[in-house]
């Protein structure tokens, strides 16, 4: 989904050589993440450090970025990324927002779009432990009186990944992944013209292996499901080789509600962390 | 969360179908014995009791489980130690079998008892153009004749699992309970027709009878059934 619109190729340089490169510096950055499934935030002077010694292209852009965006989070590059990205920037944006009627609502509008859940026919057994896990997060999440702790509760249930626990952030993404599948499957008319070959049954089929990266029609489903009537918008900023000295920035608005307050998520071919806008930045 | 719930749920309910027998090993359900029989006459493989491993890892559903047939299967997609080749079973991310469809890979919400359907089906719709036993794809695709007589060769083989005292379902017998099941049902649907009409009367008592013939070694009727859930739940607690 990277080149739609955003990716102007260099015309010196031939398409193969171009995504070579691409998925040198992707997968050059990736590993790098510090063991945890996400990080806590960092400054964006280490994404310029990164292409110290790479791209000129990407060293104007990180220089810019870091202007604007002060912080960000590294995300575990494992496939899940940009679900990850989605879901702990979705449930952070609205602790920040600093009212747990937010937190109450979302707990609503989670437990409304398991219906797809229900609807899909799939046995229950499959699934109720992912509909446990966000309960059980957002439960927590609700009864934890301070913001500071609220961070801490979400950021501890993000990185845990121990198979024994209860906080297992594994369910937490693969309900996302599973809701925003049924989603599709039951809107196809809206989505049909978007995914490859205007197949939605092979595009689900793909989506439902939890190794199926987020592109730009999960993250449009996901918007449309849980953060749009939240008032949230999703803004991705792409970082990639196409013309410019700035990443393009690209919005996902809400509907109706106004705007309470935006994800940013910064994406580099195949990977997505999350970002955040320093105070006096332009929006 | 453990696996242990999510499997525990599929054993039982496996353990009501008649094409498969299963079995935990050492008591753990991450690891089954699995005998996978052939029902269908028109399979190369009719008759055949083929016992294989299935083990599960701690992450599942998140990761497939594995599964190897013992003793091993000559077969194109088989490897000679047993394990198979079959994109349903590729962890996630494994691009190996990259031109498979999407919809046959594993995903979280994959049954066990979808898995072992697609091995099933496997053995009939061998793909030689990637084989894991290179000998058998030549030979599927050169010699029929011969293969065909080292898969007879398998089956016969493969008999010799059969725990005594099981007998495998034949063709005919599943034929004459689906036979006798849809009588039944349509005289239970409708009592008027039962009291009125003589012929469908008739035709009840006499394949009621073969349902008791056919009772103690096929297991059959809707009171054997529950007699099997209730024997289930036994192994399950052993």
């Amino acid at each position: 989904m990277e080149d739609t619109g955003h990716n102007h190729m260099d015309k010196t340089t031939s398409r193969d050589e171009e995504l070579a490169e691409q998925r040198r510096l992707a997968g050059e950055y990736v590993p790098a993440y510090d063991g945890l499934l996400v990080s806590q935030k960092l400054s964006t002077e280490l994404i310029h450090e990164e292409y110290a010694t790479g791209d000129i292209a990407y060293q104007v852009k990180t220089s810019n970025l870091s202007k604007d965006f002060g912080f960000f989070r590294k995300i575990r590059g494992d496939g899940n990324c940009g679900f990850r990205a989605f879901y702990f920037g979705l449930l952070e944006v609205l602790i920040e927002l600093g009212d747990e009627n937010l937190l109450k609502a979302q707990k609503t509008r989670f437990n409304e779009v398991n219906g797809l859940l229900v609807r899909s026919g799939v046995d229950s057994i499959i699934w109720e432990d992912w509909v446990e896990a966000t309960n059980r997060l957002l439960n927590l999440l609700i009864s934890t009186k301070h913001k500071e702790e609220r961070l801490e509760a979400l950021f501890t249930a993000f990185n845990n990944e121990d198979d024994m626990s209860d906080e297992h952030s594994r369910e937490l993404l693969t309900h996302l992944r599973f809701l925003i599948s049924y989603h599709i499957k039951e809107n196809p008319e809206q989505y049909k013209h978007f995914v490859p070959d205007g197949s939605i049954d092979a595009y689900c089929s793909s989506l439902e292996t939890v190794s199926a990266e987020m592109d730009e029609v999960s993250l449009t489903a996901a918007h449309n499901m849980l953060s749009s009537a939240a008032g949230i918008n999703i803004e991705v900023l792409y970082l990639d080789r196409s013309i410019g000295n700035s990443v393009t920035r690209h919005k996902w608005e809400p509907e109706k509600e106004k705007v309470r307050g935006v994800i940013t998520m910064l994406f580099r071919p195949g990977h997505y962390d999350l970002a955040y806008p320093r105070e006096n930045a332009p929006s | 969360m453990s696996p242990e719930r999510v499997l525990q749920n599929e054993f039982k309910q496996l353990s009501k179908e008649r094409w498969v027998n299963i079995a935990l090993q050492n008591e753990s359900l991450l690891q089954w014995t699995v005998d996978l029989m052939v029902l269908n006459p028109d399979s190369l493989y009719y008759g055949g009791y083929f016992r294989g491993n299935l083990t599960f890892p701690s992450e599942y559903p998140y990761s497939p489980p594995r599964f190897s047939f013992n003793p091993p299967l000559f077969h194109p997609n088989i490897y000679p130690d047993g394990r198979l080749c079959i994109s349903i079973l590729h962890p996630p991310g494994d691009d190996e079998m990259s031109g498979e469809l999407a919809s046959e890979r594993w995903t979280p919400a994959q049954r066990v008892e979808t898995v072992l359907l697609s091995i099933i089906s496997l053995l009939d719709d061998a793909e030689i153009s990637s084989p894991a036993n290179i000998d058998a794809a030549k030979m599927l695709r050169d010699d029929k004749a011969e293969y065909k007589r080292r898969v007879a060769q398998d089956v016969e083989k493969s008999k010799e699992n059969i725990p005594s005292g099981f007998v495998v379902p034949t063709d005919e017998v599943l034929r004459k309970e689906a036979a006798t099941k849809a009588a039944k049902e349509k005289v239970d649907d409708d009592a008027d027709f039962w009291a009125e009409s003589d012929e469908d009367f008739d035709f009840g008592s006499d394949t009621e009878e073969e349902d008791n013939e056919m009772g103690e070694d096929a297991g059959v009727g809707e009171e054997e059934e529950d007699e099997r859930d209730s024997e289930d739940e036994e192994k399950m607690e052993d």
